[in-house]
């Protein structure tokens, strides 16, 4: 037996101990995501319900499963039962699964969204199997197979669970092996561009010199994205042990994780996690009694969005100001400091240790033939269920927003890919698989992996205006099309939704779209402009209408609409009147209401709770000139 | 290796390594750029070499994009032509570019109508950058017609906290030159780029003033930029030049090589020669300000009795003539400045033998060196060249403060740095190189010499001293280069430490032809009374002049209100400066240097050896009557270089100030607090005001 299976097997003792002894077990979804539910709050009243009662629980914090709209979670295992969780867990509701559960043996089937257990249980109880939930059921869990399930910060949680499994097999087969390895798998960076993995890694491995380095970007910054993040929380172990078959594959010494200041739990859970598998011998010298000596460390961004482009992340490592050079030398040949460097998303690292445990060949069974194996995606928006989801490349949108997302409440009306620089999709492209090439194809990037669904409610100006801005204010400022392109965009795209906009807008904002992308020296400049060409090819009739008519349909730019109450609509309930805090709303109940558009300052509160959707916006003037014509506005 | 790759249709061969920007060029194919630089690695930020390149996505850069075998490109094909003119147009919607499009454009000055009487750039007529910016340049050639995007004015307060050069960042297109040229040509990085997105612009890091930032003021940026952005006060509206002519700094013993920029008849700026990447502040900046000073002497005047009275030089030569031939030899010196010319030299040394027979030329400069220089000029034989630091594996300054004056030396030690040469500087107070020295002696004031002396016999090895001691000792190829304070306060105990560490010497003497003079055999003369009449060349008067003496000086500059207070009897005779005659000057190393004028003299002044020939004539002394400076060198080359007879000098000769800032340091000058009265010490510039 290897030493680090004596070591595994130890562990995996200690763990079923911790899980499977005779107290039960209860466990919290305390990743950044299940913390800004409550989570943290949720624990500390399970702590004070354990205290009070004298009862005896093992509690373990897990990271993040994936269903954001769930969120906080709490599971829990009685002795002998497979672990059943609970969705939207307060403190209150806490208490009350705590006393039926520990105190009278009830798990409370109709509370419980899922068990992990086999079907026999759900026969037993009632409860149906947490990884058939509809958001669940056609996802494929690869990356994110431990997420979730292990506690983060305990390394024997980690090593039951196959860790390290992955790189005892890249140390078996030699650095050509691992590479081979990973060209049979077909696997692509998953940072966006798409590159062949194994291509950049063998790059990297003939670069000459004896000094060489891995890179793991962690700089996630997209709004909306947060699939690096999550999965550092969950399983830092599966990134770190992608960074050493990474460094083992190209012959480097020292591994850096360059990731964002702002995810401060997944920087202290990949520090402990380094310290651990260091004082287990799998970092410093002669790493499992082989030649291979690796060492990991950690440096923080200071949150600059242009800092994920990889030349930029160097320049910040290098203590210089984090702006992309041009490329070639490309960082396989002259990385950081001036050596080979292999840099490589942290999905792309969190992918290769299953890559490696279940070999290439595995992997490619998922996916398509030129797109192979599994993406994370963050699915957020309009979506009835938002969160962090795995699935198959080469499934479309349709099978991701309708299936997984459960679709949206109001009509579709757009989904963007790929965080602020990828495009808006309209219905009509749903039926696209998703892969490297057709999103690109479609004026979009796969990016990271941001989809954000859009309903009706959503204005697509705006939506490029809040894209652009982002990518306005984040670009470094270096080149010409991208520095002024942005702001050209930006300052057009203000004035249109406020209603200041002229028909030669549209040529103006196609004719610097089209000059960044052409122009720009990195990928930010070149894809920045790709959600407003995106959306004025697939939504120019709303261009058309916010700069023609001055109105903007889905009441969204303030200074384009007024609200005004669809008599044959308003039931007179008076909910609307309850809440406006400005007074603009008056009537008798079960009488229409009147807003009085002088006083309205389009809050939106009273949209909100309008059940019969009867609030609707309409182009300003509409009521004074309705007064004047007694016409009626439909 | 080369490769065969085709451009525009033709083919070209260019070697491996290449840019397709360097393969272009080196074969008359212009691919427009702004953000290129001579001796900068490319950069790509302007996007103005674009290209199309057969098999590539995109329009790659020329200047980024290495030369392969086989490569297709097309410089100029209608695509390329519509995306640069789109990116120009995106440059201008955040330039002002009022004039660029503007109908009356070229009748501008007729019209008036459309010129804004404002502090601020509107456009091309009121910038001072017109007819010598790239980007005007550019867009004319690509014929661009309007902007159509929607401008934008950055409204930045335009910064002008420095005696030097202004920032108006409102031009800047942020090519990026100037901040590359500090961190790759100067080893600085005053300047970096600020904020982002489309607030991204030049500053100092912290947004500290140039000053704070530890800026030397060398100018490099200002070279660099291809906008108005960066521009010199001095010569800020005078718009483009009528030409340069090459040049030697005379401010220090370096000579380095400058272009002087002429204008109308003026010198209105001074450049770095050519492949030189910069000069020091007063090099760069200094030149217009002294030549043009309103303090020139400009007119022949005649003191007498305390009143100074226009002449001309028939007069003053004839009044001459009659002072000198009834003067006895031994009433009779000659004091020349070491900023003179060499053939200014020559002829003074003549004028004293021939004419007047009596004792060699004294030397001004000699009061401020330590015995009259002998250890000094020991030194100075050995002195090597600049370029001595390159192959040196430990530099030792001694006394060398190269924050301002003489910065240029700053780049060399950081490159030696660079390089893994060790550096030792020993200083008692803060300077260039303390900060990035591996060791920075700091001795009490006034104990240097025991210091160094300490240093050449090996005593005391602990602490500091012993940490430089040890890497002396390392060292196989050390370099001293020693300071202009040192070289004249303390030369014999750096002789003693040169001898010690066996090292290599480069000596920077303050003044610039010290070694022209010494060349000349000018040293300090034997010590004497005072002369009753004195000739005073560029000198400085000494205090305490009898009632009796007559004093003759010839000078580039001079208080003319105050003069008659300090002697009752002489001439005022205006000599041309550096500037407006032709001549040359030995430097550090001993090698000659010739410049040339690039303007005329003002008023009535003439060349320095021009006056003593005129004089030498009107005593109806023959071998006075060179044509042109050419003339004396002939005569020069035939005379073998002589060794100037060193003593102390007497103590009534007037020591002059040191090439250096008086009255307040640079730091409070620039900032407004110091004294901007000129020194009354400064040789060579003007006389002594009580």
């Amino acid at each position: 037996m290897s030493p680090l299976e004596q070591i595994r097997s130890a562990a995996s003792e200690r763990w079923k101990e911790r899980t499977q002894g005779s107290l039960p077990v209860i466990y919290i979804g305390a990743a950044s995501c299940g913390r800004a539910a409550g989570a943290l709050e949720t624990l500390q009243a399970v702590r004070e319900f354990l205290k009070e009662k004298r009862k005896e629980a093992h509690i373990v914090e897990v990271g993040c499963i994936g269903p954001c709209y769930l969120e906080p979670l709490m599971d829990l295992a009685l002795p002998g039962q497979p672990r059943v969780s609970y969705a939207r867990v307060t403190p209150e509701k806490a208490r009350k699964i705590l006393t039926a559960c520990l105190m009278e043996g009830d798990l409370l089937p109709k509370l419980a969204a899922g068990h992990f257990g086999d079907t026999s249980f759900s026969q037993q109880t009632g409860i149906r199997r947490f990884f058939d939930l509809p958001m669940l059921k056609p996802q494929v869990r690869i990356i994110l197979k431990n997420c979730g399930m292990i506690d983060p910060e305990d390394f024997d949680s980690a090593l039951a669970a196959g860790a390290y499994r992955g790189f005892e097999r890249a140390l078996a087969l030699g650095a050509k092996g691992t590479i081979a390895e990973i060209k049979t798998s077909g696997l692509r960076g998953r940072g966006g561009a798409g590159f062949p993995s194994w291509m950049k890694w063998e790059l990297t491995a003939a670069a000459p010199g004896p000094l060489k380095y891995v890179i793991c970007n962690a700089d996630e910054g997209d709004p909306g994205a947060f699939m690096n993040r999550s999965l550092v929380e969950s399983d830092p172990h599966a990134v770190l042990e992608g960074i050493l078959i990474g460094g083992l594959a190209v012959g480097a010494q020292t591994g850096i994780i360059y990731v964002r200041a702002e995810y401060p739990l997944a920087v202290k859970r990949l520090k402990k996690a380094i310290e651990q598998i260091r004082s287990n011998g799998l970092l410093g010298r002669n790493i499992l009694d082989s030649d291979f000596n690796f060492d990991i460390r950690i440096q923080e961004g200071a949150g600059a969005f242009v800092c994920g482009e990889e030349t930029a992340l160097i320049a910040s490592l290098e203590g210089r100001r984090g702006m992309p050079r041009p490329r070639p030398p490309f960082p396989s040949d002259h990385g950081y400091r001036g050596k080979p460097t292999l840099i490589n998303n942290t999905e792309t690292f969190g992918t290769v240790p299953a890559v490696l445990r279940e070999g290439g060949e595995w992997f490619r069974q998922f996916g398509t033939p030129t797109n192979p194996g599994t993406k994370t995606f963050s699915l957020v928006g309009k979506v009835r269920y938002t969160g962090l989801i795995e699935v198959p490349l080469g499934m479309t949108l349709r099978q991701v927003i309708d299936e997984i997302g459960g679709g949206t409440r109001l009509p579709f009306k757009a989904v963007q890919t790929g965080g602020p620089l990828g495009g808006c999709l309209s219905a009509k492209q749903l039926d696209l698989p998703i892969t490297y090439e057709t999103m690109h194809e479609a004026g979009s990037i796969m990016g990271s992996g941001g989809l954000i669904a859009m309903d009706e409610s959503t204005c697509m100006v705006d939506m490029a205006r809040y894209f652009i801005r982002f990518a306005q204010s984040e670009s470094c400022g270096n080149c010409t099309p991208c520095r002024i392109g942005t702001r050209i965009l930006t300052d057009t795209l203000e004035r249109i939704t406020r209603g200041e906009g002229q028909p030669e807008d549209l040529e103006i904002m196609r004719r610097a779209s089209e000059t960044m992308t052409k122009t720009s020296l990195c990928g930010l400049g070149q894809a920045a402009a790709n959600p407003v060409m995106t959306s004025l090819k697939y939504f120019r009739s709303e261009y058309e209408t916010h700069i023609r008519e001055s109105f903007c349909p889905p009441a969204v730019c303030t200074e384009l609409f007024e609200y005004t109450i669809l008599p044959e609509r308003c039931t007179g309930c008076e909910l609307c009147k309850g809440v406006c805090e400005s007074s603009a709303i008056q009537g008798e109940k079960r009488n229409p209401h009147v807003l009085d558009v002088t006083l309205c300052v389009k809050c939106k509160a009273c949209v909100q709770v309008c059940a019969q959707r009867a609030i609707v916006g309409v182009p300003v003037g509409t009521r004074a000139r309705e007064s004047l014509t007694g016409e009626m506005i439909r | 290796m080369s490769v065969r790759l085709k451009i525009n249709g033709r083919w070209i061969t260019a070697e491996r390594g290449q840019t397709v920007l360097e393969a272009a060029r080196a074969n008359g194919i212009e691919i427009p750029t702004l953000c290129d630089y001579p001796g900068l690695p490319s950069h790509g930020s302007c996007r103005m070499c674009i290209v199309e390149i057969e098999g590539r996505a995109n329009t790659p850069t020329a200047c980024t994009t290495p030369v392969d075998d086989g490569m297709v490109v097309e410089t100029d094909t209608a695509k390329v032509r519509e995306l640069r003119q789109d990116l120009l147009r995106m440059l201008l919607a955040e330039h002002p570019a009022a004039c660029l499009f503007c109908p009356e454009n070229q009748a501008c000055e007729e019209c008036m109508v459309t010129l804004r009487k404002a502090g601020v750039t509107t456009g091309c007529h009121n910038c001072p950058a017109d007819r010598q910016c790239s980007l005007q340049k550019i867009i004319e050639d690509s014929g661009l017609q309007s902007i159509a995007y929607p401008p934008r004015y950055r409204a930045l307060r335009v910064e002008k906290y420095d005696p030097f050069f202004d920032r108006d960042y409102n031009l800047c297109v942020l090519c990026g030159r100037c901040i590359r040229v500090c961190e790759s040509l100067h080893f600085t990085n005053i300047l970096t780029y600020a904020r982002r997105g489309s607030q991204t612009r030049v500053d100092t890091s912290f947004g500290r003033t140039h000053l704070e930032a530890g800026c030397s003021f060398c100018g490099a940026c200002i070279d660099a930029c291809p906008t108005g952005a960066l521009w010199e006060k001095t010569r800020k509206w005078y718009g483009a030049p009528d030409g340069e002519v090459a040049s030697v700094c005379p401010f220090c013993s370096l000579g380095c090589e400058i272009r002087l920029v002429h204008k109308n008849g003026s010198v209105i700026g001074a450049l770095p020669g050519e492949g030189l990447p910069a000069l020091c502040v007063k090099g760069r900046f200094g030149v217009p300000e002294l030549v043009n000073h309103p303090d020139r002497l400009k007119d022949v005047l005649h003191v007498s009795a305390g009143e100074a009275v226009k002449s001309d030089w028939n007069e003053a030569s004839r009044l001459a003539a009659e002072v000198l031939s009834g003067c006895a030899p031994d009433d009779f010196a000659l004091i020349v400045s070491a900023n003179c010319s060499s053939e200014d030299f020559y002829v003074a040394n003549k004028f004293t033998r021939q004419v007047m027979r009596s004792a060699p030329v004294y030397l001004s400069a000699a009061a401020r060196y330590r015995g009259g220089g002998q250890a000094s000029a020991r030194l100075l034989a050995l002195s090597q060249p600049l370029e001595a630091l390159e192959s040196a594996d430990l530099i030792f300054c001694l006394g060398l403060d190269a924050q301002y004056y003489q910065s240029v030396v700053e780049p060399r030690l950081r490159q030696a740095k660079e390089r893994g040469a060790k550096l030792l500087t020993i200083h008692a107070g803060e300077h260039v190189p303390g900060r990035f020295a591996d060791v920075w002696l700091q001795p009490q004031p006034f104990s240097e010499g025991e210091m160094i002396n300490d240093l050449a016999e090996g005593r005391d090895d602990r602490g500091q001293l012993g940490a430089a001691l040890h890497l002396l000792s390392e060292a196989r190829k050390p370099v001293l280069i020693v300071g202009p304070d040192y070289l004249a306060r303390l030369p014999e105990a750096v002789e003693r430490l040169q001898k010690a560490a066996g090292a290599g010497l480069v000596a920077l003497p303050a003044e610039g032809n010290l070694m022209g003079s010494l060349r000349a055999g000018i040293g300090a003369a034997p010590a004497g009374r005072l002369p009753r009449v004195l000739y005073l060349i560029g000198a400085a008067l000494p205090h305490d002049l009898p009632g009796d003496s007559f004093v003759l000086i010839q000078n580039t500059h001079a208080l003319q209100a105050e003069l008659p207070h300090l002697f009752h009897e002489g001439l005022m005779l205006p000599m041309a400066a550096f500037s407006e005659t032709d001549g040359s000057l030995v430097d550090q190393s001993g090698k000659m240097k010739c410049y040339s004028a690039a303007a005329a003299p003002p008023g009535e002044a003439l060349p320095g050896w021009k006056i003593l020939c005129q004089i030498a004539q009107a005593l109806g002394k023959p071998g006075f009557d060179y044509g042109c400076v050419d003339d004396i060198r002939a005569e020069m080359a035939g005379q073998a270089a002589e060794r100037p007879e060193i003593s102390s000098p007497p103590e009534w000769i007037a020591a002059p100030g040191e090439h250096d800032y008086h009255g307040a340091p640079l730091d409070k000058w620039v900032a407004g607090l110091g004294d901007l009265q000129p020194s009354p010490q400064e040789e060579g510039l003007r006389v002594p005001v009580a």
